[in-house]
């Protein structure tokens, strides 16, 4: 049977306050166990919980950046539940009314072609400890207790798992442009559960759907995506029924595992926060916060490719990461010749080395200055573009100039054309017999000339140049 | 409503993490259901259309300015391991410390 | 010994804070009525000797420098071990310092120790604790009321000169009812609740127990500073009304308007009742017009009161895990479930588990709609009733409680019997209002009292109108 697949994601994203929700101890990851831990964020009896201003001000960012509406009163409510590291024994989160609401991303579907994902709700709730596993112990550090967090939640209007990935990357994307959260997913900075449902191609009822917990890279994301509509589907062709259950993706296997079954037993008893007042926001505090914003990827794709003439898919590539983005620019400013050549060698060149070391644009050991360099060198005839790609590397390596690696390598090309002509003149004098096969129709032979200029001047006579002289040379 | 019976009230006891011992089965689940049909009372308010009533506070929101509501974003201090752990029952290397989390199955 | 007329010895150096304290602590040591958890005899008279240094070199810098006072052991104090009167907090020392704590101790208060309560202030007789009950100051075999019954005997015993309760449902309000001391809840919202372990976090207000209304004006001078660690307490709002009480004479109650119910009056026991009616008389006879009010939705208080604060109560006291801190049963704990339920199970008296489960299950899946939110909806029309009776006069005058107190053990047998005694203390704390317990006569040697309700917010009026009356019985 075909069916149609039904994905709908939720991203927990951590702030970048340098400090918790409801208290003033500093978020740390490398601090020692327990450190950055008070009396509030330890659920001491008698503590109570006050708002963190720039938590607030970072909600309203990421309604806005995402289209949502901004709730002018949300309030905050207790999810009741125990675990060793939830000290409170509740969840402080907005359940009934969140900051924002109906927001949405566009993302490119696999056809290329613009797709909107609705984003239901965002809600401002706080984080847990962190417990580790020591034989038959459990050791709770409270240092990321009160953390604060948003939570994303989209409507389920995604279909394949590249949509999926799509729409994570363009969300962590916006969250790290408005430098609201680290958007480091190996800290679990920005983390994703997955729900999965499918039906009968054409049906308008949901299917049962399975939710997949703590997914924590973008790969991770497709594989359990693919995982899971291929798990039900077999399930449902075999006539049986998907149960309603929470999952955790094994990266090992590549298979999800079944963490619990739904029932009964969850049941978070929601009730409004007495400790907090609701969250009121003013349309002035919206307004300050809007002319504030940073310029957003969308923008960006659109001014780069008006801009700079760049096609939409460099663009897009460029814009993913502001970094990357900022770096495209910085680069420009340097930069006599075509965009999209800049643009190429970032993608093609950078991106690699940058990968293959697992680095980040930001320790890039070439600059955006050298770059520009380099690119400068290749279009005023200085270096053929092969040999650019040869130093570029010795820059990776090295850290230094165009400039500087051109003249270690004795690379720098002969453009005197004096010079050329008289070696071309040379050459032609001694080989009267290639001259007469040359003048007899036989055009191939012209390269033989170029080569044997090349020969004398090491491979530093500018190939465009030269072949000009020669041809003069040849009448 | 109808009676709430032994296992009604030890299922909500459970998700309290509170156990009715053997010996209180009885007093509680009749505490209970006493209490519960007490509370029948308030079904005889009309309250279609009132909105609930959840703090005080929230009814006096003219009294509480923007400022006082927030903490600015501004480290302190915080108390330290040794006074974080100092009441724990049980703790090993800085870290409180507990029998294993069972996952459920 | 009262505040008011301690200070004036001690600035007068009739008296050395020392005296004072010795005295105290001789009654303290006799332990008569059970009031003390925790006597710190030591750090007392330390205090006291520091308090004299300080005095005898610049006066007291306040009325409470130098006065001996006792915190009732749901008040965190750093260093000193805070019970809340249960098992579960049978050696928690707090790493911090709770509001009321340092504002007393900031004003020189000089603490006795901390005393007796009904578990997590979960009583109206202060019989239900593992520390064993406190017993009438006047008659060892009658309740000292609750749930703050160490608070009102140890002040009616001589051991403190006052006391600082807390009154969720008339907490304070009925043991100093019950022992002829003054009581006062001030509006929610007044005084600060960081460090106050929380019962029912809607409903907890923290407020003197006093031998007069001027004591607990004195006391309230200190506790209203504003706190930013509580988000629910008002901006400045601090109270300084005694040097306005001490130039109150007779005068001030003509053209007062005293609202009051003859319906609640004539409820009463018949002793209670006379009491009340001369009470009643001697408002009359200032020159007070009464008005008799129609509050028609009090009779659901006790209703709705118990759905909210156990509800409350069912998550506040969720972070009593036998994780953090505080009992852990380790003598069978196999895994994790097991220390919860254990802990918990073994941890909590009788009564708090009772409204646990109570709680628990009207915010429970299913029920939640019919329990907890129906009694949120019941509340507002209380509080409404409050606000329509508020347009006819200043204050309102009813019962603290149906009876004297009564015998110990005597309100065991019925629950609902038992939760009716605080059928007019509680109405006040659902809506929020300040309400005052002022002594008036006695019935076979057990003291009776009516209770004055304030306007929201306009504490010092209350305070005002109560410390005229006693003005005039004390003449």
């Amino acid at each position: 049977m075909n069916y149609d697949v039904v994905i709908g994601l939720e991203v927990h994203a951590q702030l970048s306050t340098l400090t918790k929700a409801w208290c003033q101890c500093e978020i740390s990851v490398s601090a020692f166990e327990n450190t950055k831990v008070c009396e509030v964020c330890s659920a001491q009896p008698g503590t109570l919980p006050v708002y963190n201003k720039k938590a607030i001000e970072y909600a309203i960012k990421l309604g806005l950046a995402t289209n949502s509406r901004i709730n002018k009163v949300s309030v905050f409510d207790r999810k009741n539940y125990f675990y060793p590291d939830l000290p409170k024994g509740y969840q402080i989160t907005q359940f009934q009314t969140p900051v924002a609401e109906n927001g949405h991303l566009d993302i490119f579907d696999d056809e290329g072609n613009i797709k909107k994902v609705g984003i239901q709700r965002i809600q401002m709730e706080e984080d847990t400890g962190k417990s580790s596993h020591l034989g038959e112990k459990s050791l709770i550090n409270l240092n990321r207790s009160g953390t604060p967090l948003l939570e994303i939640v989209s409507e389920p209007h995604m279909s394949t798992a590249k949509e999926a990935s799509s729409y994570l990357k363009k969300l962590h994307s916006i969250l790290v442009y408005l430098g609201i959260c680290h958007g480091n997913m190996q800290d679990g900075n920005f983390r994703c559960d997955v729900n999965v449902s499918i039906k009968p191609k054409g049906s308008e009822k949901y299917g049962t759907r399975t939710e997949v917990k703590n997914v924590n890279s973008f790969r991770h994301v497709e594989m359990c995506i693919e995982h899971e509509v291929q798990r039900h589907q077999q399930i449902l062709d075999s006539g049986n029924k998907v149960l309603q259950q929470t999952l955790l993706f094994d990266v090992e296997t590549k298979a999800t595992k079944v963490l619990r079954t739904k029932s009964d037993a969850d049941d978070y008893r929601y009730f409004p926060e007495p400790d907090l007042l609701p969250l009121i926001i003013s349309d002035s505090e919206i307004q300050k916060v809007q002319d504030n914003l940073p310029e957003l990827p969308d923008a960006k794709i659109k001014r780069f490719i008006l801009d700079y003439g760049i096609p939409a898919y460099d663009a897009n590539v460029l814009t993913a990461e502001k970094e990357l983005a900022n770096y495209f620019e910085a680069a420009l400013k340097n930069y006599e010749g075509e965009a999209k050549k800049m643009s190429n060698w970032i993608m093609v060149e950078l991106l690699r080395y940058l990968n293959e070391a697992g680095t980040s644009i930001e320790r890039s050991p070439v600059s955006p200055n050298s770059l520009a360099g380099l690119l400068n060198a290749i279009n005023s005839g200085k270096i053929s573009g092969k040999q650019a790609k040869d130093v570029f590397l010795k820059m990776y390596d090295s850290g230094h100039s165009a400039d500087v690696i051109i003249k270690e390598m004795g690379l720098e090309q002969i453009s005197d054309e004096k010079m050329i002509t008289e070696i071309a003149q040379k050459i032609i004098n001694a080989n009267s017999v290639n001259v007469e096969k040359y003048k007899a129709g036989n055009e191939r032979i012209f390269g033989f000339f170029v080569g044997q200029v090349m020969k004398e001047t090491n491979g530093q006579a500018n190939p465009s140049l030269t072949s000009e002289i020669i041809k003069r040379l040849l009448g | 409503m109808k009676e709430l019976s032994t296992e009604n009230v030890k299922h909500v006891a459970n998700l309290a993490r509170l156990e009715i011992k053997q010996e209180e089965e009885q007093s509680f689940v009749q505490h209970m259901n006493k209490v519960l049909s007490y509370v029948e009372l308030l079904m005889e308010v009309k309250t279609e259309g009132v909105t609930p009533f959840f703090s005080p506070a929230k009814e006096h929101l003219e009294m509480y300015s923007d400022e006082q509501m927030t903490h600015p974003d501004v480290t302190r201090e915080s108390l330290g391991a040794e006074a974080i752990l100092s009441n724990a029952p049980s703790k090993h290397q800085n870290q409180f410390s507990v029998e294993a989390v069972i996952e459920e199955n | 010994m009262n505040i008011y007329d301690s200070h004036s010895a001690l600035k007068k150096k009739k008296i050395s804070s020392l005296e004072l304290i010795t005295e105290a602590l001789k009654k303290a040591h006799q332990n008569k009525n059970n009031s003390f958890i925790s006597l710190t005899s030591d750090l007392a008279l330390n205090q006291a000797r520091t308090a004299d240094e300080e005095i005898s070199a610049r006066g007291p810098r306040s009325w409470l420098h130098g006065i001996p006072y006792s915190l009732k052991d749901l008040f965190i104090t750093k260093g000193i071990r805070t019970t809340a009167g249960s098992k579960i907090l049978f050696n928690y020392v707090p790493p911090y310092d709770g509001f009321i704590s340092k504002k007393i101790s900031n004003a020189g208060g000089v603490l006795m120790g901390k005393v007796s309560c009904d578990e997590f202030g979960m009583g109206s007789t202060n019989e239900n604790t593992p520390f064993g009950p406190v017993h009438h100051p006047l008659n060892p075999e009658f309740v000292a009321g609750g749930s703050s019954g160490g608070s009102a005997a140890s002040v009616a015993e001589g051991s403190a000169a006052f006391s600082m309760g807390t009154d969720t449902g008339g907490s304070i309000r009925l043991p100093a009812n019950f022992c002829g001391l003054v009581g006062f809840k001030p509006t929610y919202g007044r005084v600060s609740r960081y460090g106050q372990i929380a019962y029912g976090s809607s409903l907890d207000q923290a407020g003197p127990i006093t031998h007069s209304v001027l004591d607990a004006a004195c006391v309230m001078e200190f506790i209203t500073e504003k706190d930013l660690l509580d988000v629910t307490n008002v901006a400045n709002k601090k109270m300084s009304v005694v040097h306005e009480l001490e130039k109150i004479k007779s005068g001030y109650l003509k053209d007062k308007t005293i609202g009051f119910s003859q319906e609640f009056i004539d409820a009463c026991d018949p002793e209670v009742r006379n009491s009340l009616n001369d009470a009643l008389k001697i408002f009359e006879n200032e020159g007070a017009k009464l008005k008799n009010i129609s509050l028609p939705h009090l009779k659901y208080s006790v209703a709705a009161y118990y759905l909210i604060a156990t509800s409350e109560a069912s998550t506040n006291l969720a972070r009593y895990d036998g994780i953090h801190f505080g009992f852990r049963d380790k003598m069978s704990s196999k895994n994790l479930e097991d220390t919860y339920i254990r802990s918990r199970t073994l941890g909590f008296g009788e009564e708090v588990r009772k409204r646990i489960i109570l709680g628990t299950f009207s915010l429970s899946a299913g029920y939640q709609d019919q329990y907890f939110a129906q009694a949120c909806k019941v509340r507002r029309k209380i509080y409404e009733d409050f606000t329509t009776a508020f347009f006819q006069c200043d204050a309102i005058f009813s019962p603290v409680c149906a009876s004297v107190a009564f015998k110990q053990g005597e309100s065991k047998q019925d629950p609902i019997k038992m939760y009716m005694n605080d059928l007019y203390t509680i109405p006040v704390n659902l809506a929020g209002l300040p309400g005052l317990a002022i002594p008036f006569g006695h019935h076979k040697g057990l003291p009776t009292g009516f209770q004055l309700i304030g306007k929201s917010f306009q504490d010092e009026e209350l305070l005002k109108i109560g410390h005229a009356f006693e003005s005039v019985v004390k003449g």
